[in-house]
């Protein structure tokens, strides 16, 4: 059983890696699109089915030192799956309008193909990585990837957003670097070699230099929020969403931000005995607090359909570093809820974008408007996302919101509830105006043919569906078998 | 790693903060990896056993990055150097700040060799200078140099340093992002006719 799960796991990294190395082989832009479309359906699929049967197994851990498959390996598996599966899916659309500049057609297909297949094996490798070590070196590798993507079209504001990305994620991920090091020399590490970095002997070193150890974690942190997002090192996610690709900005936000707080999460809780809990609540409290406070202005203004999704993952990126620093039973449940939920919305914010800038290509560099009367899907798409993104009832992002805020009463922080909660509450005031603006009114733009909406009604039903789940999830949770399952697996 | 070796390293990061021309700097940081590892490898190791795999693989990253530098020095020259908005005495002693910072705010009294944990912090000092400071994109990706042979050299001050697999893991991930921002140096000439990073501010709310 143990076995099969491991195959399963390497598969799920397998077949998009497999993927990305045919794709340059192939000798038409139709053959690289179907190669597309295939790995994301059997990739998709067969990570989904990992993710899924490591959710299953509850605390049952698969602990091989350098990699570790629990619970909360499964969720961040299946979240990747998803994503990833779907974008590469509906990347065809977009680059059968898109061109990279100096490259021709079947050049442009196979470097996104080659690049992006490439991303989401490397990505979908880290939830299962237990070593400390090796899971910095696949969030350094994920970089050299997608800052080439973010840069695809070749204007001036994607190189400018790509180069930014590459050189501020990079600065960051070698502070925390530094901060690995600088753990290793403090002697909070058990054991030598390789094993010395797994999360399972971080802060188990007898000998450990609790001033040292400090320094180490709080460098880890910052380093690690460069790559996560976090505020007040974020600077690079607005602009890398808004400019890479609609589908690469899905798998950006919806996936990569979560999947590296989840490694800031592992390191966490395996230092928060030897750094004190309170040093690592107010770390990422901190971290939290400042990315909504950054966040939110920026959601009352009127800008361009993914620069204000990138914007309001700024915020949820937020509100997850809360959950992760209260250390607490039902702030991690809700942090559990909202990857996944925070996923499903903003995926889905995404992949409308492609057919949203065709057809209203101001959407670009504006607010979009008029999309009832544009097209019903353009206008659900957008409905469902931002409604789920603003945390209104009974969104599943409401109730991990509570859970967190309700975590925040617990532990004895109430100042942090009550600032989180009026954040939030702006935060929902300012997403709900940009809908008002953005569904009513006259249409903008060419009304686009019916079978062109189709992979996105398809999309639209099926997050709604998930959001559903979660929702019910959600709901029940924490006392639910699944949250207790994942709580056992995160300790 | 031995001290001496360690003041090179530091001194090489420092020259590579004040230098007026790519070339000088290319050349400095490639020698300053080329001592990382020959210190890694246990010819300049001062008295910690060698460790010839990751030692080599460093080697080879120095060349690596050399030549990848040299490359892209070539690929986008420009009619006049980009000038800088401080003056190299400026640099200097900002990076002699923040390194004097570093080394206050870390404790590292209780480690075994604290000289190459205060030198690596010296060096990271210099490339975050370098990478904040200086104008040329080609600068900018040599500071993220600079600041990882920083953190190389700290590693060498641990009991063990860093596993040997992370060792190599690192200089391979930093030489495939080198080779990737020097693919971005040849569009960012295209685009926007140089490679000053003050060009790069379009996008802003």
């Amino acid at each position: 059983m143990t076995d099969a799960l491991r195959l399963a796991c390497i598969a799920a990294v397998a077949v998009p890696a497999l993927a990305g190395l045919v794709a340059p082989l192939l000798g038409t832009p139709r053959a690289v699109q179907r190669l597309l479309v295939a790995a994301g359906a059997v990739g998709g699929a067969v990570g989904t089915g990992a993710g899924v049967w490591a959710m299953a197994r509850g605390g049952q851990v698969v602990d091989g030192g350098w990699y570790r498959v629990d619970a909360p390996a499964g969720l961040f598996m299946l979240v990747i799956a998803v994503v990833g599966g779907v974008s590469a899916m509906l990347s065809p659309p977009y680059l059968a309008r898109s061109v990279r500049s100096g490259s021709g057609a079947l050049g442009s297909h196979r470097f996104y193909a080659c690049a992006y297949l490439v991303f989401w094996a490397v990505l979908a490798a880290i939830p299962c990585i237990g070593n400390l070590g090796l899971a910095w070196l696949l969030l350094e590798g994920t970089t050299a990837a997608s800052a080439l993507l973010v840069a695809f079209t070749g204007s001036r504001q994607a190189l400018e957003a790509g180069w930014k990305y590459l050189v501020l994620t990079s600065a960051g991920l070698s502070v925390a670097l530094l901060g690995v090091v600088l753990l290793v020399v403090s002697g909070a590490t058990r054991g030598d070699g390789l094993a010395s970095l797994d999360f399972v002997h971080l802060g188990e070193g007898g000998s450990a230099d609790i001033g040292l150890t400090r320094v180490a974690l709080v460098l880890i942190l910052v380093g690690v929020a460069a790559k996560a997002g976090w505020a007040p090192v974020h600077n690079w996610l607005p602009d890398a969403h808004s400019e890479a690709p609609p589908p690469v900005s899905a798998l950006l936000s919806a996936a990569t931000l979560p999947t590296v707080a989840l490694v800031a999460w592992r390191v966490v809780d395996a230092l928060a005995p030897v750094a004190g809990v309170g040093t690592v609540r107010t770390l990422m409290v901190g971290l939290g607090l400042a990315s909504l406070a950054v966040a939110v202005p920026f959601l009352w203004r009127p800008m361009a359909w993914k620069r204000f999704l990138a914007y309001s993952s700024l915020e949820h990126m937020g509100v997850i570093a809360i959950g992760i620093g209260m250390q607490h039973r039902w702030a991690a449940a809700g942090v559990c809820i909202h990857v996944a939920a925070h996923a499903a919305a903003k995926a889905l914010g995404f992949w409308t974008a492609t057919p949203l800038l065709r057809y209203q290509p101001d959407a670009g560099r504006r607010s979009p408007r008029g999309l009832r009367n544009l097209d019903p899907t353009l206008a659900a798409g957008v409905v469902v996302s931002a409604g789920t993104l603003s945390g209104l009832p009974p969104s599943p992002l409401f109730a991990s919101e509570m859970l967190i805020l309700y975590s925040a009463l617990v532990v004895g922080l109430p100042w942090v509830a009550v600032l989180m909660a009026v954040l939030l509450a702006l935060g929902f005031v300012g997403i709900i105006n940009v809908l008002v603006e953005a569904v009513p009114g006259r249409s903008v733009g060419r009304r686009p043919a019916v079978n062109a909406m189709l992979p996105l009604r398809a999309a639209c039903w099926a997050v709604g569906a998930a959001l559903a789940a979660t929702a019910l999830l959600a709901f029940a949770a924490p006392h639910s078998a699944l949250a207790t399952a994942l709580l056992a697996g995160a300790a | 790693m031995s001290a001496g070796l360690v003041w090179v390293c530091v001194i090489l990061g420092l020259g590579a903060v004040v230098v007026r021309r790519r070339t000088a700097a290319a050349a400095m940081v490639a020698a300053q990896s080329l001592c990382i590892g020959l210190a890694v490898s246990g010819l300049g190791s001062g008295g910690r056993a060698g460790d010839p795999l990751p030692g080599g693989g460093l080697i080879l990253k120095a060349a690596a990055v050399a030549a990848l530098l040299w490359w892209a020095i070539g690929r986008t020259r420009q009619p006049r150097p980009i000038g800088d908005d401080a003056g190299p005495a400026v640099n200097a002693a900002l990076a002699l700040a923040l390194a004097a910072v570093l080394i206050w705010l870390v404790p590292v009294d209780a480690v075994g060799a604290p000289t190459p944990v205060r030198g690596g912090l010296a060096v990271l000092a210099c490339g975050l200078v370098m990478a904040m400071m200086r104008r040329a994109t080609l600068f900018t990706l040599m500071g993220l140099l600079v600041a990882e042979n920083g953190v190389t050299i700290a590693a060498l001050g641990g009991r063990h340093g860093l596993p040997g697999v992370v060792e190599l893991g690192v200089a391979f991930d930093l030489t495939v992002l080198v080779a990737v921002a020097v693919a971005f140096q040849s569009r960012i000439l295209g685009a926007f006719g140089t490679t000053d990073t003050t060009a790069l501010r379009d996008l802003r709310d």
